[in-house]
């Protein structure tokens, strides 16, 4: 696993009723944490990944980032160098 | 039988950014208010829950932190239209805004998750043809709660808010305007179903809002009673995770007429 993915599923589960273990990354995020509170997720993003765009990625999620691989491949970009 | 209820059929289109489940829906519906005609209605909104200026999920022009203990800071565009052809089958309002406001992210607990919101937002709310608008500025402080697991999804936003400006009327002049509002938001979706091909879904998406407003300066000619009571309540049933049957039922007044709606409309969904 690496570091983002890492990362990631730690605010995820942070942020809903499931553990880091239990999160896969298949699933689609609004198994976890619903688009009502898209806009608190994407905060909670920012506050562990600090290059990513926090208003550009409140804008993707549950629109053309919808699992949580894609939500992964999309915070690579902000990271190239990992 | 018109001195009794009227029931009167019209059709109804409305597209709604709502979540992401609701796309589309078309319906079919009566009104209960005395001495109405046929009707053809549409909805449209952007990052608000019709007849309520909530501001959850949506699309944000600014969404940002403030240091890493749970402040954020943000502005996004509102806009709610909602227009027919008949006073008691929609509030026939057009409505923007421009919120900014500070936002307090707490950590998960048992219950769920919470966030406070505060912000502060011009807004424009005129009738379809723009002949009796209302200019202010808005102060809402709200908390939004989620609790998710395998089975239910349950959101609820309530808060209070307080604007101030004028009433400006085509041909009557200005004059000035105030109220306090006390809105509520429930969502609650349920009912664990999979489709023929395997694809899980939910059944039942129950949505309900509800807002209490109470009107402390305006023309006394329009603002007759000074307490007013919407409510609006949509029941989503699907038979496939893309298509589903719809009950609304909306009742009460609203900006900026205060004129009365009550109405029920039976629908078909499309969602995503």
């Amino acid at each position: 696993m690496t570091k983002i993915e890492e990362g990631v599923k730690e605010v995820i589960s942070q942020n809903s009723r499931y553990s880091v273990d239990e999160i896969q990354l298949a699933d689609p995020i609004d198994k976890f944490i619903s688009s009502f509170m898209a806009d608190r997720l994407a905060r909670e993003l920012k506050r562990k990944f600090s290059q990513i765009d926090t208003t550009a990625m409140t804008n993707e999620l549950f629109t053309t980032l919808k699992k949580i691989s894609d939500l992964i491949k999309r915070i690579n970009d902000y990271y190239p160098n990992i | 039988m018109k001195n009794i209820i009227s029931l009167i059929c019209f059709l109804i289109t409305s597209i709604s950014c709502f979540g992401q489940e609701r796309i589309f829906s078309l319906g079919y519906g009566k009104t209960f208010v005395n001495n109405d005609s046929s009707t053809l209605s549409l909805s449209l909104d952007l990052n608000r829950i019709p007849g309520q200026s909530e501001k959850a999920g949506g699309y944000y022009f600014i969404n940002e932190v403030i240091g890493s203990e749970g402040w954020g800071y943000y502005l996004k565009p509102t806009m709610d239209i909602n227009i027919g052809s008949n006073i008691s089958s929609s509030p026939n309002n057009i409505s923007v805004g421009a919120p900014l406001g500070l936002v307090y992210d707490f950590r998960e607990c048992e219950l769920g998750i919470f966030s406070f919101y505060i912000d502060g937002s011009p807004e424009l709310v005129a009738d379809k043809g723009f002949k009796n608008n209302l200019y202010y500025f808005s102060v809402n402080s709200y908390l939004k709660y989620e609790f998710l697991n395998d089975k239910v999804l349950l959101n609820i936003l309530s808060g209070v808010s307080n604007a101030n400006g004028a009433r400006n009327q085509f041909d009557k002049g200005t004059d000035t305007y105030g109220r306090l509002t006390i809105p509520f938001f429930l969502k609650l979706i349920c009912w664990n179903a999979v489709s023929c091909s395997g694809k899980s879904f939910k059944r039942i998406n129950w949505t309900n809002s509800f807002k209490f407003n109470s009107v402390y300066a305006d023309d006394s000619k329009i603002n007759t009673d000074n307490n007013y009571i919407y409510f609006n309540s949509k029941f989503d049933f699907y038979f496939t995770p893309n298509i589903g049957f719809n009950i609304t039922y909306f009742n009460g007044k609203e900006e900026p007429a205060f004129k009365r709606n009550n109405a029920v409309i039976f629908g078909l969904t499309l969602s995503r």
